[in-house]
């Protein structure tokens, strides 16, 4: 009994044996075309839970890495703000003691992109807010990554056109982050130029250009154009240059935020040069023409 | 059948990341262990010539897809080299780690051998120079480096005794 039964077992390892050689040898016969076909075939099959597995152990990890600089930034964030808080009071106290004009914070208020209109005057975009807005005419309009336009015609208490900053006749008044140099700034072609920049002034490539609260008044008449928040990021300087024919420079400044692909954005409610996040239950539509919440 | 499954996922487990973690850090050049082969022989040691002919396949199948142009030809080799070391325990003397090392050098090299002339003769490459400067001392590397796996598999009771 225990003969037959040892027996047996040999004829199946060989007959699993021959199953396999002849298995491989099919495929050794395969044209070279089938073959690769077939070992990308099998190479899904028999590695893809490795890979998955391997992919989902590095995700995991990525993640924690990401949560623990997200922590620390976070952390980072609070002081900073507490530190803002600090010297805004210390500046409110000082404007109050000089008599200067109080300055109010900005809220930011997200609104969905719902409609684009290329013309070739304007290039503006719909926008949808949750909630009714405060709008007023030259509002700033914002991404994360900085100012893309400003409102151009209210058409509900919830929706408003946005021109874009790449519209051939909109000009904002911009500054160099790190000398304070104002300039103006407008669209050409795919990018930016900064106009207005004298040839001897400091322009170097790589220059953050944010916005400026400061009116400037240029050509003939002065532009009713609405004031802007300081220091919303609007672009970097991309190319500097000093033509001899010309008494400005040649500053070209590539826009930070992607004027193609607008999902959402921010309109800022009133005119301070700081920010508090504000739900949008407690905006309300202006009334006296005020947009300060 | 649990024994079995649980056999086979850990020394696959052992064959996967031996070759693709460990494997690249303790070799010299193109000289490497092949810790696929080292799992291969524990299991084939442990469960006989069935699960060694089908481990090997399977094994094999999964090495091949790094190389399609050879297609079968590694699920050949190490069916056959799982077959011919299960077929073997029954004669081998287990508990001494010569005999154990042995084993999976012969085996390294038998079936290193057989895929360098498959190699050879179907995509015409060299097989004096390999054979001498990759495969005999791979083999004996991977032999070598068996002596632990394999008291650490008989230490978890994995290979089994005939009695």
């Amino acid at each position: 009994m225990a003969g037959n039964l040892a027996l047996q077992s040999k004829r199946v390892e060989r007959l699993a044996l021959a199953l396999c050689l002849i298995v491989s040898m099919a495929l050794l016969a395969l044209p070279t075309r089938q073959r690769i076909h077939v070992a990308d075939i099998l190479g899904m099959i028999l590695t893809s839970p490795y890979y998955r597995t391997v992919e989902f152990g590095r995700d995991v990890t990525r993640v924690g890495r990401e949560n623990n600089r997200l922590r620390a930034e976070i952390a980072t964030l609070r002081l900073q703000q507490q530190a803002s808080i600090r010297f805004r009071r210390d500046r409110d106290g000082l404007r109050r003691a000089l008599d200067l004009m109080g300055v109010a914070p900005a809220a930011l208020v997200p609104c969905e992109v719902e409609r684009r209109r290329v013309a070739g005057s304007a290039s503006m975009v719909r926008v949808h807010a949750a909630q009714p807005v405060a709008w007023q005419r030259y509002q700033p309009v914002i991404t994360t990554e900085g100012l893309v336009g400003r409102v151009h015609t209210v058409t509900g208490q919830r929706t408003a056109w946005v021109e874009l900053l790449t519209s051939p006749g909109l000009a904002v008044t911009c500054e160099l982050d790190r000398s304070g140099l104002p300039g103006i700034l407008h669209a050409r072609g795919g990018d930016f130029d900064l106009a207005l920049i004298g040839r001897d002034e400091d322009v170097r490539v790589g220059d953050e250009v944010v916005s400026s609260d400061i009116a400037m008044i240029y050509g003939e008449g002065e532009h009713q154009g609405g004031r802007l928040p300081r220091g919303l990021p609007v672009g970097v300087v991309s190319e500097v240059s000093s033509p001899p024919e010309q008494i400005f420079k040649s500053v070209r400044v590539e826009p930070l935020s992607s004027f193609s692909s607008l999902d959402v954005v921010f309109v800022v409610v009133g005119t301070g040069d700081w920010f508090i996040t504000q739900s949008p239950d407690t905006l309300v539509p202006a009334t006296d023409g005020g947009g300060t919440p | 059948m649990n024994r079995f499954l649980r056999t086979t996922l850990l020394l696959a487990t052992v064959a996967l990341a031996g070759n693709v973690l460990l494997a690249p850090i303790i070799a010299f050049g193109p000289i490497a262990p092949d810790f696929g082969l080292i799992a291969l022989a524990i299991l084939a040691l442990s469960e006989g010539a069935f699960a060694g002919t089908a481990g090997g396949f399977v094994l094999g199948l999964v090495a091949d897809t790094a190389i399609p142009n050879l297609l079968g030809l590694n699920a050949l080799c190490k069916s056959l080299a799982g077959y011919l070391v299960g077929r073997a325990r029954s004669r081998l003397v287990v508990g001494l780690p010569l005999v154990e090392a042995s084993v999976v050098t012969l085996m390294t090299l038998g079936h290193d051998l057989l895929y360098l002339i498959g190699q050879s003769w179907l995509s015409e490459g060299p097989f004096f120079r390999p054979l001498f400067t990759v495969v005999v001392p791979s083999a004996l590397y991977t032999g070598l480096l068996s002596l632990p796996l394999i008291r650490l598999a008989d230490f978890l009771h994995l290979l089994r005794r005939e009695e």
